[in-house]
């Protein structure tokens, strides 16, 4: 494996300490982990929206976060984009609003037609061209995870992180959505970080699994490797092992 | 208990308070007329509390929303004990009687106030003078601002700004582009309110910068020195208020906060 995102991050909040070290390839990566293990926290340290106490945080040749060189690359200029639980599409802006914003936090340079010309395209790329003038509150879950993603994409990100992509979609909506959701992460050949409560998902996006409990990765690896050997009865039920470790 | 004849019971109550409230506004209308609103804003005391008023509140708003909306953010965003102090204190002049306000300003501001030997070594008169008004109206209408425009910000989703960051956005265009336009109905109603409370001012206007015609009479001042000489006048004045409380009322809930929303 080609390492492009790497990480070694300890972050306190309040009581609880997360403390994960984590290397990915041009590949997504799947997060799995009980509520409250730290998945979400984690996504925020390497997004740069919460400070880590300690560790290194590097993206292909650039570093984003050394505690001990005092480096701390602001969030704007990480170009990691950040898919939260909910989408967050900008409720005032329309879908092509959406993709415009940020499109032209890429290329503050570029015209207004410029930004228009590049959003409409990646509208279609990904089969949304007749979702651009609605609203958020006009689409439906799984057109708003699709608009998200291609916002995220506008931004020419250099890894993604989503967080449960798909835990808003009904069962229906959900294998729709993942199905093109996770074809499209995967042929972006980025790194990318998604946390997901559902083996489906992480067949859809590789198989590759990192287990994270209680603020520690505690297994990573094939969701076979982690079937046959798994380190914790939430990986055993998780991965679908027969007997409990 | 029968809910519908309850709900008939509630009425008795309900009833008396908006005929209290309604009833001025009748008389007012009432006994104004056309015929005598057309004579009293023929006083000449009337157009000169208009362009005091208008010039004078106008740029009390100015001022609200420049120092306002900074402070609103920061309020939104401050958590702890010393966010509830300053909040605390924000709203204070709401509570304040109005002729306190216009006391504590002189002792601030005046001539011989804790800071008037600072303002006289710059050069600077407020006291009765219509800086006066302006800071007199400042003081009471920013309250309304701030606890609009400070709920506009608290009720922006912080999610909103973190994405937006991560697309890449400096924190500038994130307020800009998202922040601000999501809390822009909360924003305006805010000002409308505070506009209003800035035409209203009279107490701390009366004690602050005087009632001088032509200089520091405001609308409200003109009316009760109106009441003296040309009742027409005052009545007059007092539509044109009304009317203005009106429309700007009507505008804070058409554009404002929608129900349920922050």
């Amino acid at each position: 494996m080609n390492t492009r995102l790497q990480l070694e991050l300890t972050v306190t909040l309040g009581t609880f300490s997360l403390s994960a070290a984590l290397r990915l390839g041009d590949e997504p990566l799947a997060l799995i982990g009980p509520n409250g293990a730290g998945k979400t926290s984690l996504l925020l340290a390497i997004a740069g929206l919460l400070t880590p106490e300690t560790g290194t945080l590097s993206l292909g040749d650039a570093k984003l976060f050394d505690r001990a060189q005092r480096v701390d690359v602001p969030t704007e200029a990480r170009a990691i984009a950040y898919m939260p639980q909910d989408d967050a599409l900008f409720p005032h802006l329309s879908a092509l609003g959406n993709v415009e914003f940020a499109v032209a936090a890429r290329h503050p340079a570029w015209t207004r037609a410029q930004t228009a010309e590049r959003a409409h395209a990646l509208l279609k790329e990904l089969e949304a061209t007749p979702l651009a003038p609605r609203k958020p509150a006009q689409l439906s879950g799984g057109e708003r995870q699709k608009i998200a993603l291609v916002r995220a994409l506008g931004a020419e990100p250099r890894a993604l992180l989503l967080d449960e992509p798909l835990a808003a979609l009904d069962a229906t909506a959900r294998r729709q959505v993942r199905a093109f959701l996770f074809e499209h992460v995967a042929a972006l050949k980025l790194p990318a970080l998604v946390v997901t409560h559902d083996p489906d998902d992480v067949r859809a996006l590789g198989g590759r699994v990192a287990a994270l409990e209680a603020g520690r990765v505690i297994q990573t690896g094939s969701l076979d490797e982690l079937r046959a050997a798994p380190k914790s009865p939430f990986i055993a039920q998780f991965a679908g092992a027969t007997g409990a470790p | 208990m029968n809910p519908s004849l309850v709900r008939r019971l509630l009425w008795l109550p309900s009833a008396l308070l908006l005929a209290l409230i309604g009833a001025p506004l009748v008389a007012l209308l009432w006994r104004t007329g056309v015929t005598a609103l057309g004579q009293g804003l023929a006083n000449p005391l009337v157009g000169a509390a208009l362009r005091t008023s208008f010039a004078t509140s106008v740029l009390a708003l100015v001022l609200v929303i420049a120092l306002g909306t900074p402070l609103a953010w920061l309020l939104a965003h401050e958590r702890g004990r010393l966010g509830s102090w300053l909040e605390l204190l924000a709203q204070l002049p709401v509570v304040l009687p109005p002729s306190m306000a216009g006391l504590s300003l002189l002792l601030a501001f005046g001539r011989r106030g804790l800071l008037g030997p600072l303002l006289e070594s710059l050069g600077l008169e407020i006291a009765f003078t219509q800086k006066a008004v302006v800071l007199a109206q400042v003081l009471v209408a920013a309250p309304f601002y701030l606890q609009l425009a400070t709920a506009g910000f608290r009720g922006v989703d912080e999610r909103y700004v973190q994405v937006a960051r991560t697309l890449g956005s400096g924190p500038w265009r994130t307020f800009s582009r998202i922040t601000l336009p999501l809390a822009l109905p909360s924003i305006l109603a805010g000002a409308a309110l505070a506009w209003a409370r800035a035409l209203g001012e009279f107490g701390a206007t009366l004690m602050f910068a005087g009632n001088l015609e032509g200089s520091t009479q405001t609308l409200p001042l003109a009316i009760y020195s109106a009441l003296e000489s040309d009742v027409r006048a005052a009545q007059a004045l007092s539509v044109i208020l009304l009317a203005v409380a009106l429309v700007l009322l009507v505008l804070v809930r058409t554009f404002g906060p929608k129900r349920g929303a922050a």
